[in-house]
């Protein structure tokens, strides 16, 4: 071999080197801002990853578990850069005939949150066959034909007409819809009095408080349970109307470590005056090892959204008010296991880690629950409080498969939906998700498939076909186009 | 010698290229994540180079045994 074909032949071996840097490079970079991944559960994806945990799934004629049977489960998606926008495709037959199948992107892992966005909702699907309905591009509103005059049985003009002439608070539903309502009580005196009857919480919550001429004044103390490594800064967010109108920090101990070694008690007042009359929401965006022991308040209407995670601090006889029609409780501690009393019905939390669901058919009307102990996390699809005098709801009735739009005197829908196209027992919904928002792990995020009403017990399942994602994005053009502009 | 080609010089340009094949896209993993092993396990790269280098040894031997 002449040194002058060594030489040729270790170009092209470096020729193919550098094809296959700048093939990955290519790939990485993604120029057109577009691709497209797939998982038709015949072979593992390093894109798009399986779905998870495996108890709650089943293989059936695929090769990778792609049968639900209990919710929620999830995926990871690996993208090598960012996206704005991603269409998820899914293919599915609901044969467990679960009334809503929800789908969404994690956007805050302390709170543990997913942007959720509707794949099939049936209770709406059902009644834009008998309702009235207006349509406008995705958003739609579904009307009871007896309650209304006009040719149709609709004396709304459109969508737009609703928004500006709404009926009565307690006879709308929405979905994935945000109706920002002015919501005022008549009745409602402020109060000089401070309270505290809230028992230790522990993590996120968020709730609401009811102002009128009166300043905010929210008295926190906090303590830090260190039992998990990373700062444990957190955040209280004020908002009115969904938007954001004041935002605190408070930092960390300086104990960054999961030695278990609790923080002194840290005080902190959230005062804020001349705010108009409304009903407010407080977040408090902290993870699991922050505890607010007390929160001292002289707002009477306070009403916690949605869940509550009672810390173990060995309080005993704790009495809520809910106005959830289906209300959750979990307990991981053996030592909360109790029998908790809903309307005066006795419901034995008997077993850790296993979520308890507890109906209340109350519809509105609030329901009274009594526990023995702390200890506890507390769930359903309205808000909890601590007196009867505080409840407070002013979120519009959710029109999912907790609502029963008879009982519960509703007689306008209104949502952002699209029903998923059905051919025979098969199902394929588009669901469009914000990206930007989106928390990013080692280039994954996380996905998840919820279907609340499907339940291990239940022998029911969901079963996927295909999962596709098509993500979109600024290409490489618009990039350095930005960079020169 | 093989159909007239060394393959003991083969061998040595192959060595050292997946060598520096397996280096330049391990550092391109830890600089960019799954930016290789997205579509390619790099762990291939490193078992073709252990082979070549074999190869190599197997070769060498067999030279100066015919010596």
């Amino acid at each position: 071999m002449t040194i002058n074909k060594i030489i040729k032949f270790r170009i092209i071996l470096f020729l193919l080197l550098f094809a296959s840097v700048c093939f990955f490079f290519y790939k990485a970079i993604i120029p057109s801002g577009k691709i497209i991944y797939t998982n038709n559960f015949e072979k593992e994806n390093y894109f798009l990853g399986k779905l998870s945990p495996n108890e709650r799934l089943a293989t059936g004629d695929k090769k990778i578990e792609n049968i639900i049977i209990a919710n929620p489960v999830y995926f990871n998606l690996y993208t090598p850069r960012t996206f704005d926008k991603a269409i998820l495709k899914y293919r599915y037959k609901n044969t467990a005939k679960t009334p809503l199948i929800e789908t969404g992107v994690l956007v805050d892992k302390n709170a543990w949150r997913y942007d959720l966005q509707p794949v099939e909702n049936r209770l709406i699907d059902q009644l834009s066959l008998v309702w009235n309905q207006i349509r406008d591009g995705d958003e739609m509103l579904l009307i009871r034909p007896e309650t209304l005059g006009g040719e149709y049985g609709i004396n709304y003009s459109g969508i737009k007409d609703f928004i500006l002439n709404p009926p009565e608070f307690n006879k709308i539903a929405a979905y994935n819809y945000n109706l920002s309502f002015n919501y005022i009580l008549d009745d409602y005196q402020p109060s000089e009095s401070i309270t505290q009857d809230i028992p230790a919480l522990r993590g996120a919550y968020q709730f609401f408080v009811y102002l009128k001429n009166e300043d905010l004044y929210l008295d926190f103390i906090f303590y830090d349970l260190n039992k998990n490594k990373d700062s444990d800064d957190f955040d209280i967010r004020l908002y009115f109307n969904d938007e954001l109108i004041d935002f605190k920090r408070i930092e960390d101990d300086n104990n960054i470590s999961d030695n278990g070694e609790v923080s002194k008690e840290n005080n902190f007042q959230f005062k804020l005056a001349n705010l108009p009359e409304g009903a407010y929401k407080i977040e408090v965006k902290a993870n699991n090892d922050i505890i607010t022991k007390i929160i001292k308040s002289r707002h009477k209407k306070m009403a916690f959204i949605h869940k509550i995670e009672l810390f173990n601090a060995g309080k005993e006889d704790i009495k809520l008010y809910t106005d959830s029609n289906s209300i959750q409780a979990t307990t991981i501690f053996p030592e909360s296991l109790q029998i908790i009393k809903v309307n005066e019905n006795n419901f034995d939390i008997n077993e850790t880690y296993k979520q308890f669901e507890i109906l209340t058919d109350n519809y509105g009307a609030s329901s009274e629950i009594l526990l023995q102990k702390d200890g506890l996390i507390l769930s359903g699809d309205g808000v909890f409080a601590f007196s009867q005098y505080s409840l407070i709801n002013p979120k519009i009735k959710k029109a999912d498969y907790n609502l029963d739009v008879n009982k519960a005197g509703i007689d306008y829908i209104i949502a952002k939906y699209k029903s998923p196209l059905k051919t025979g027992e098969w199902s394929v919904a588009e669901v469009e998700i914000d990206l930007a928002q989106a928390y990013r792990e080692n280039n994954k995020s996380s996905f998840i498939i919820s279907a609340p009403a499907l339940k291990q017990e239940y022998n029911k399942e969901l079963y996927f076909d295909l999962i596709e994602i098509e993500l979109s994005g600024r290409g490489l053009f618009d990039k350095i186009n930005d960079f020169w502009n | 010698m093989i159909f007239g080609i060394n393959m003991r010089i083969i061998a040595k340009e192959l060595f050292y290229i997946l060598g520096l094949a397996f280096l330049t896209y391990f550092v391109m993993e830890i600089f960019w994540q799954g930016i290789v092993l997205s579509y390619f396990n790099i762990n291939w790269v490193l078992l073709l180079w252990v082979i070549t280098a074999i190869l190599i040894v197997l070769i060498s031997n067999k030279k100066n045994g015919n010596k």
